[in-house]
């Protein structure tokens, strides 16, 4: 084991060197490329033993994951944002294969807007796709994140591709100090690739992904789908008590912090419940009995963790650094319908975050006592869009800059 | 017509005309002031493989989607459909369905080879449109003969149902005029029994059953051994049959290199062979035989 200052980006690469993946399909995209900058540095010199090929998109990139996962290999490849969206056919696809790969993304807001920055509309657009999501919040989590996801993604009751999420620039470009498993230990918990009976070859053929026209045929697939990821569920909770067993540190399905005696509790994910941490310990220093939830493993959807966690709680707010244009925060949901039934706490919705935009410290106060309000006068499915006066001014400039005529000065003159 | 949908289910292989049989007998009642619905169902469409289509008549807006699981009336198009458990025919058909079937075979022992439970007409409806049409496609005279049979619309608005659904499907001139004159034989060869009164059907209980987890490479929708495919028969798709003259044929070979099935084999000596259990009937080896040493033969019905 060593120790050294690691982004998030390297920590990913650090996690597919370990893992001693056999192939690496790659796209390069902003904030995502240092990944497999690392990786093809790492094979130049001599550190890992795969072939790193350079794909025409992201589409072709995921098509040649699945069918070299297919064929035996050990896979990992990386996106962001719009790569991931051109790829999202090839996730139902490769998913429905059930083919074992781990695909990382770094998180980064879509356009248009363009921007190059953090939030999650990207990775929850492929919520539904049938692979396992694991969203990690430090680099250390990157590295053993991407190590446990080759576990889950080839334990045969899974055989369901993993990806595992990090934000762009506040971990991805962020330098941090990283425990780097030693290569035995790390081979210890992770062996080579035991080949699967259906893999292809030269020599045996394997039709993959037939067509079943006909309902039933397709919905047992489906259904089989489901009852994977519902495994994974299970067999996470097998392997993190491995992981902590061989390397000293524990990852939940959640990370529940300051939950047993808090009456308010904020629900976030990603690198940015850190920042949440922080202001959640302000409050308690303050007297308030708040707590933090981070969602770590968001596909499948930890449904019993969060009752537990959650039900019988005053009230709870859902923090979400993605907007479901039309609706509000996508985790709100999710945890809103978790959450259903005798003892559902009274739910808040907060939306922020948005292409990289930074909390207020003091938003957190006023995000306090929007559940205390909710404890007295229920709870409401409306999101609230964080926002400040100071950035509405600093708007409406740039707004005029732009050539936009404020609408009073359109009165004015008329 | 009813409050209750009636509901005719259509039944034949790919390039007989099935969807358009189905369209020609809903723009029947619809022109006659019905509420009509039409669908097919798509699925891997080839030339001789199975095709269903349904069609729904009701007074009233329909408020059903989807093929017809249980209907009124079946329009069998091709009768060996019949003896094949994967086209579903029977599916839903009880005593008080009625089966119009397209065959040479008299309806009783129609009924007795297959077991069908309800009432059978029997019409060699090929054979009338290979005699005034010209060819064995019986889209018009069975769609007409369905029309009569179930009291569905006047030959006046069949005619113009014709003239329409033919002409949208690009059939014009001449041989619109034979299919509308075959579709007149049809309709008066009839028999005029209307929809049957069907007792209503009650709800079977739903038996749930909790989907199993597997093992997930039991799970995946792969196929890990080779040519399934010949399991399949596929010789009832065969309208007619190709067969080789020996005495003509000159062993070059052209058919077994053609045959788009692989359904061309050739023995040691180079004799070619057809294997007539995966043989679609598409008849490129006798178009394209150089000695024309190919014959085909009209299948004849069991």
């Amino acid at each position: 084991m060593t120790r050294d200052l690691l982004t998030g980006n390297a920590a990913a690469a650090w996690g597919a060197r370990l893992a001693e993946v056999d192939y690496v399909p790659a796209y390069p995209i902003t904030p995502q490329t240092e990944i497999i900058e690392t990786l093809a540095q790492f094979i130049g010199q001599g550190a890992l033993d795969a072939r790193l090929v350079t794909l025409d998109s992201e589409h072709s990139m995921l098509t040649a994951a699945g069918a070299a996962a297919a064929a035996g290999a050990r896979v990992f490849t990386a996106t962001s944002s719009q790569g991931l969206l051109y790829a999202l056919e090839m996730l139902y696809t490769v998913a429905g294969w059930r083919v074992p790969l781990v695909l990382v993304n770094v998180s980064r807001g879509i356009a248009a807007p363009l921007t190059l920055e953090p939030d999650h509309d990207d990775v929850l657009a492929a919520r539904d796709c049938g692979f396992v999501q694991i969203h990690a919040a430090t680099a250390q989590e990157v590295l053993d994140s991407v190590l446990i996801a080759h576990r889950l993604s080839e334990d045969p009751a899974v055989l369901l591709p993993v990806l595992v999420n990090l934000d762009g620039f506040h971990l991805s470009f962020t330098r941090e100090p990283v425990e780097i498993p030693d290569p035995n230990a790390a081979r210890a918990f992770l062996p080579p690739r035991a080949l699967q009976e259906a893999s292809f070859g030269v020599s045996h053929g394997v039709a993959q992904g037939v067509a079943v026209l006909g309902g039933s045929a397709y919905s047992f697939f489906r259904y089989q789908m489901q009852r994977g990821a519902e495994a994974a569920l299970e067999r996470h909770e097998a392997l993190v008590g491995e992981f902590e067993q061989r390397f000293g540190r524990r990852y939940g399905l959640v990370d529940a912090r300051y939950l047993d005696d808090a009456d308010y509790v904020l629900v976030m994910s990603n690198s940015l419940s850190g920042v949440g941490l922080a202001e959640v310990e302000r409050l308690r220093a303050a007297g308030a009995r708040v707590g933090l939830l981070r969602l770590r493993v968001i596909r499948p959807l930890p449904q019993r963790e969060l009752r537990r966690l959650l039900l019988g709680r005053r009230a709870v707010g859902v923090i979400d650094q993605n907007l479901s244009v039309g609706k509000g925060g996508i985790l709100f949901t999710e945890v809103a319908s978790a959450l259903a039934g005798p003892g559902a706490p009274a739910l808040r919705s907060f939306v922020s975050g948005l292409g990289g935009r930074r909390f207020q410290s003091g938003e957190f106060d006023r995000m306090l006592a929007s559940l205390q309000r909710a404890e007295q006068e229920g709870g409401s499915p409306e999101p609230e869009l964080l926002w400040t006066d100071a950035e509405e001014r600093r708007m409406r400039e740039l707004l005029r800059v732009a050539g936009h005529v404020a609408s009073q000065e359109r009165n004015d003159a008329a | 017509m009813s409050a209750v949908p009636h509901a005719l289910r259509l039944h034949g292989r790919g390039g007989q005309g099935v969807k358009l049989a189905s369209h020609v007998v809903s723009r029947s009642a619809f022109l006659a002031g019905a509420w009509v619905q039409d669908s097919p169902l798509y699925g891997a469409e080839r030339r001789g493989a199975p095709v269903v289509a349904s069609v729904r008549l009701a007074d009233r807006p329909i408020p059903e989607r989807g093929t017809i699981e249980a209907p009124d009336a079946i329009l069998v198009l091709d009768a060996s459909l019949l003896g094949q458990p994967e086209a579903a025919v029977l599916e839903g058909v009880g005593e008080d369905t009625l089966a119009i079937v397209n065959t040479p075979e008299d309806a009783s022992s129609l009924q007795r080879r297959f077991e069908l439970p309800g009432r059978v007409v029997a019409a060699d409806l090929s054979s009338l449109a290979l005699e005034v049409v010209g060819s064995a496609r019986p889209s018009a005279p069975a769609a007409a003969f369905a029309v009569r049979a179930l009291s569905i619309a006047s030959w006046e608005a069949l005619e113009q149902a014709l003239r329409i659904e033919l002409g949208d499907a690009g059939i014009a001139g001449e041989l619109l005029a034979r299919n509308v004159e075959c579709a007149r034989c049809a309709f008066e060869r009839a028999p005029v029994l209307g929809f049957p009164t069907r007792r209503p059907r009650p709800v079977a209980p739903s038996l749930p059953c909790v989907i199993p987890r597997l093992p997930a490479r039991e799970a995946a929708p792969s196929i890990l051994v080779p040519a399934t495919s010949e399991l399949r028969s596929t010789a009832g798709w065969r309208v007619f049959r190709p067969e080789i003259d020996l005495q003509r044929c000159t062993r070059c070979a052209l058919c077994f290199a053609l045959c788009p099935e692989g359904a061309i084999h050739l023995s040691a000596d180079a004799t070619p062979w057809i294997d007539a259990v995966h043989c679609k009937g598409c008849l490129v080896c006798a178009h394209e035989c150089p000695t024309e040493a190919i014959v085909t033969l009209r299948e004849a019905t069991p």
